[in-house]
């Protein structure tokens, strides 16, 4: 069977995963033609949060500035988590910790020192702790720590974000549904659209979630929710005007009996969502509970059914499932689009390795990376959803009771019994990891997992991390709060060599 | 036997006083100071005895994680130095594997990896590849004086080896003691005690065993399982030999050549070249294996045969007995894997002693006992590859290698190169993790045998003068360095000092 090079390739799907495809495609494969297809969709006002990945990547690969980023899209920051969750209750949990870091003068890591909790181990742990943002220097500047952020994304204006930068980049953009899907010997031969036009490419990505209509009409379609029994299944999302109250600096999280609640920042608004399993709570009962949260909502709530799981075999012939309709986990670790980009970046190394279509092994590949990614974003939901004794309802019950980490077993075994060891870098499944180590123990310390024989500490080295604690503590108590920084971004520019805009 | 659940470490006994043990002993001793360690030598068990080469693991265990002082070691051990292995194999005259990054990297300016470009010339793609293609052991530095740093191992006499790690075990606390082991007393726990002529029965919390291909403990006294690598190294005897030195140069590697019925090394000691034939039973007796041996090397005098068997204990740690060396598992010198398994070994027991509190559980062993049955596949694996790819001769032995070598875990891993060529992408495919050799290691052999691949890259003009831009650097420092001997010589002055 001979394929033609993947020269084109068309991303097929709603905004903002479908553009975001695009985007990055044509940013790894430049001298290729990369068309988007975007479908009608109606992404939710409540928005979603990720991890620092996003924003490290809207700016050094696709080359957005942040002007541009702010400007059109309009996020806020996120500094990581702060979690009505786990053994000890409550605990933050940054992006920026640096659990085996040892700090100058010191012989223990930041793990070992902050086992009790990660609040004040790092600037981003103790700004997140006091509701700040970014430092501030001593003259009183304000310390941008975006290099340590997240986004909390709304997805309309992030959608425009994109698309623009697509049509700036050279993306061809086309608007229509997918009708139907013609069907050759090597996979899809051409897209029907629903206002009777056609378009095709040597290579379709499918990000059109769960439908998944160019994957679906192919062999071997399918979707594995293995492990994913103690996950909720169901959730309501609505959305309040924001008013006075301050802006957070990242994303809430919080055990109810039913479920967990979160909260994402936007600029004039709060998303809120809460998930659930029908067998435990009745979809009226959680729409209470979340409005009960929400107040007064702008919208009527929106209710989500979530299948949780994965492709097992995302690509079949020139047709590949990227996104939701390859992936889905809930939002607890904020990976969603993260994981997209995963897939992108593995699909456009493997692409660029060869001028050919990739062949058996090379899908093999893709199949391993991408799998891998999946497993341990699920084996880092199960680890909260174990550890988690914040409330102990028949809900929780059952979900701690269905809820173990399968590739990530080992490492956790080792991490309660001694903590976070160096000699966890060896017991990881995977490497590259996704999250990575310095993730996996800032969540198990945040989720207060026991230790058997936690190590003696040297006294110089607790005296030492207690002066550490204290000056983060006045870190995050001198920080800045979202407003200031907020309001200073609508300050002119400095002067000085900038980055040019792609626009 | 039973696998008692946590059991506290304050005591261990150490069966056998070759570099395996003595590492073991030494290690647990150097960063658990604590722990009473005591290591029996017994002189029925023997000692191979043979040279040892080892990988670039070595200098770095000793100096940076036991923080040995380079010049007691450099005074007692007496090591040469080796940046790698010079394969005579395949198709090409000769290639030289590093310790470095060759393939597993890009020059400034190449869109591809190194690998892409050096089907036809592999030379020169790094520093230490350059060094020994001119017989060369450092690039030299300021005031003319030899840079001893990067990846870099050793060549190191058995005995020398010895005598030094017992002195520096002496001096770090464990006690050595000499006497003839009995027999072993088991019970649920494990081993109960050990038995030996003159001091009689004796206890410890923790056993090493160190025994060698005997794996008293381990083995005959547990009972633990063997697995075979026969289905992908089929070579079970070593005839070694070897001279004083005449007028040869001493040089920085370690000689891996194809022979008729397998392959041999040459070891390169300041005094004395060591060799040794790995061959197959299967394939040629001991009279024809000895022909070839001292008409290919003259100045062999005498000959001794090893028997071997490739494989590994199904675990590494049962209950209260820890085997390392070959106690633990088995495979030619080829890559010189042995020094560096053993110290994967040592490290691993004394970091999960240390992670437990001194209480070792079954979490721990777990762990040991998946991560060390890893390293052991992975270099069985890897040795595979070189003798299903070796097209250099034609015989008997060497075409049921090519025809009949599993590449086990790496089947995969294979499959991709075909497609995609000497890829870093093939790193994604290993197979098992903790993974402790990379893939440097197979690009190295896949490249330098030439082994086919499915996607061949057109260098255009402009990626010649990258290339040949990047490998001049090298060149141009290797052909200003120094030889073994030179820098043998400027270690030695009184003048010199390690920093």
């Amino acid at each position: 069977m001979v394929m033609n090079p993947p020269n084109k390739i068309l991303v097929a799907g709603p905004a903002p995963d479908a553009p975001l495809a695009a985007l990055f495609l044509k940013r790894s494969l430049p001298d290729h033609s990369i068309t988007v297809l975007v479908s009608p969709g109606d992404p939710d006002p409540a928005g979603e949060a990720t991890t620092p990945l996003v924003l490290q990547q809207l700016v050094n690969h696709i080359g957005l500035t942040g002007h541009d980023i702010h400007r059109i899209a309009r996020p806020l920051w996120s500094l990581g988590f702060r979690m009505d969750w786990g053994r000890r209750g409550r605990h933050v949990r940054a992006f920026d910790s640096p659990v085996f870091a040892i700090p100058e003068g010191l012989v223990t890591p930041v793990g070992q020192l902050a086992r009790m909790g990660l609040e004040h181990a790092s600037a981003a742990s103790a700004l997140l702790d006091a509701g700040k943002l970014f430092p501030r220097e001593s003259r009183g500047r304000i310390q941008s720590i975006e290099n340590v952020c997240g986004l909390q994304l709304d997805p309309g204006p992030f959608s425009r974000l994109l698309l623009q930068a697509c049509k700036a980049v050279g993306v061809g953009i086309h608007h229509g549904a997918v009708d139907a899907v013609d069907v050759c010997e090597n996979g899809v031969r051409r897209i029907r659209l629903s206002d009777g036009g056609g378009i095709s490419a040597d290579l379709y990505l499918d990000a059109c979630g769960e439908a998944s209509p160019l994957r679906s009409a192919l062999p071997g379609h399918g979707w594995d929710d293995a492990s994913t029994k103690g996950l909720c299944t169901r959730a309501w999302t609505a959305v309040r005007r924001r008013g006075s109250e301050a802006v957070r600096p990242g994303v809430t999280i919080e055990t109810i009996d039913q479920g967990w609640r979160w909260r994402i920042e936007h600029l004039d608004t709060i998303g809120f969502g809460l998930a659930y399993h029908p067998d435990f709570t009745d979809d009226d009962e959680a729409r209470r509970l979340l409005l009960e949260k929400v107040g007064d909502p702008i919208h009527a709530p929106r209710h989500h059914r979530w299948r949780q799981g994965h492709h097992p075999r995302p690509w079949e012939g020139n047709v590949l499932a990227v996104g939701d309709a390859a992936a889905f986990i809930e939002p607890l670790g904020s990976m969603r689009l993260p994981l997209l980009i995963q897939q992108l970046d593995s699909l456009t190394r493997i692409l660029r390795e060869r001028d050919a279509m990739p062949g058996d092994a090379s899908k093999v590949l893709y199949l391993r990376m991408t799998h891998q990614a999946w497993r341990e974003v699920l084996d880092f939901v199960l680890i909260h959803y174990r550890e988690n004794h914040a409330s102990d309802s028949p809900w929780w019950r059952h979900a701690r009771g269905n809820a173990e980490p399968q590739v990530f077993r080992r490492f956790f075994e080792l991490y309660s019994s001694g903590g976070a060891h160096r000699l966890l870098h060896y017991a990881l499944p995977f490497s590259p990891c996704s999250l990575g180590i310095d993730s996996w123990s800032a969540a198990l310390i945040g989720l207060g997992v026991p230790v058997s024989r936690p190590p003696e500490l040297p006294p110089a080295d607790v005296i030492a991390w207690d002066r550490h604690v204290r000056s983060m503590q006045e870190l995050g108590r001198r920080g800045v709060a979202a407003a200031e920084v907020l309001a200073h971004l609508h300050q002119p520019a400095p002067k000085g060599p900038a980055r040019e805009s792609i626009f | 036997m039973t696998q008692q659940s946590h059991f506290s470490v304050d005591s261990v006994l150490v069966l056998g006083g070759g570099s395996a043990g003595l590492l073991a002993a030494l290690s647990l001793k150097c960063l658990i100071p604590s722990l009473e360690v005591r290591l029996i030598r017994s002189i029925q068990l023997g000692v191979i005895g043979v040279g040892e080469g080892t990988t670039a693991a070595f200098p770095e265990f000793l100096f940076n994680h036991l923080g040995i002082p380079r010049e007691e070691f450099y005074r007692e051990a007496r090591p040469t130095w080796k940046q790698g292995i010079k394969f005579i194999w395949g198709p090409r005259d000769q290639f030289f594997y590093d310790f470095e990054f060759q393939y597993d990297h890009r020059f400034d300016g190449l869109p591809k990896a190194n690998g892409y470009y050096a089907h036809d010339d592999c030379s020169d793609f790094s520093q230490a590849c350059a060094l020994m293609q001119r017989g060369k052991a450092f690039p030299t530095g300021a005031l003319g004086r030899p840079v001893v740093k990067g990846s870099y191992a050793f060549h190191i006499e058995n005995h020398h080896l010895v005598n030094y790690l017992e002195s520096a075990a002496g001096r770090a606390g464990v006690v050595l003691e000499d006497d003839v082991f009995i027999r072993a007393e088991t019970g649920p726990a494990g081993i109960e005690a050990l038995h030996f002529e003159k001091s009689g029965r004796r206890t410890a919390d923790l056993y090493v065993d160190a025994s060698g291909f005997k794996a008293e403990l381990l083995g005959k006294a547990l009972g633990e399982g063997f697995k075979s690598f026969e289905g992908g190294l089929f070579c079970d005897r070593a005839m070694t030999g070897g001279w004083e030195r005449e007028d040869e140069p001493i040089q920085a590697y370690t000689t891996a050549e194809t022979m008729d019925h397998g392959w041999c090394w040459q070891i390169e000691h300041e005094g004395h070249i060591n060799r040794g034939y790995v061959y197959s039973s299967r394939f040629a007796s001991e009279d024809e294996v000895r022909e070839e041996f001292l008409r290919k090397n003259p100045k062999v005098t005498r000959t001794r045969v090893l028997e071997f068997r490739s494989g590994r204990r199904e675990r590494g740690w049962v209950g209260n007995v820890v085997a390392v060396g070959n106690a633990s598992g088995f495979v030619e010198p080829l890559e010189a894997t042995a020094l560096a398994q053993i110290l994967f070994e040592c490290r691993w027991l004394q970091e999960l002693i240390e992670l437990s509190g001194r209480r070792p559980g079954p979490h721990e062993r777990e762990f040991f006992n998946h991560a060390v049955g890893v390293a052991w596949d992975e270099i069985r694996d890897f040795l595979a590859f070189h003798y299903r790819f070796n097209t250099r001769l034609d015989t008997p032995f060497w075409r049921h290698c090519r025809d009949h070598t599993d590449l086990g875990d790496y089947q995969a891993f294979f499959d991709l190169y075909q497609e995609i060529g000497p890829s870093p992408m093939l790193a994604q495919m290993l197979p098992n993790r903790p993974n402790i050799y990379g893939i440097e290691g197979f690009l190295a052999m896949l490249v330098g045998m030439q082994v086919p691949h499915g996607n061949p890259h057109h260098v255009t003009t402009a990626e010649i003068a990258a290339l040949q831009a990047g490998k001049k650097h090298y060149a141009r420092r290797a052909a200003s360095g120094l030889n073994v001997a030179e820098t043998l010589a400027a270690i030695r002055r009184p003048s010199w000092q390690w920093s």
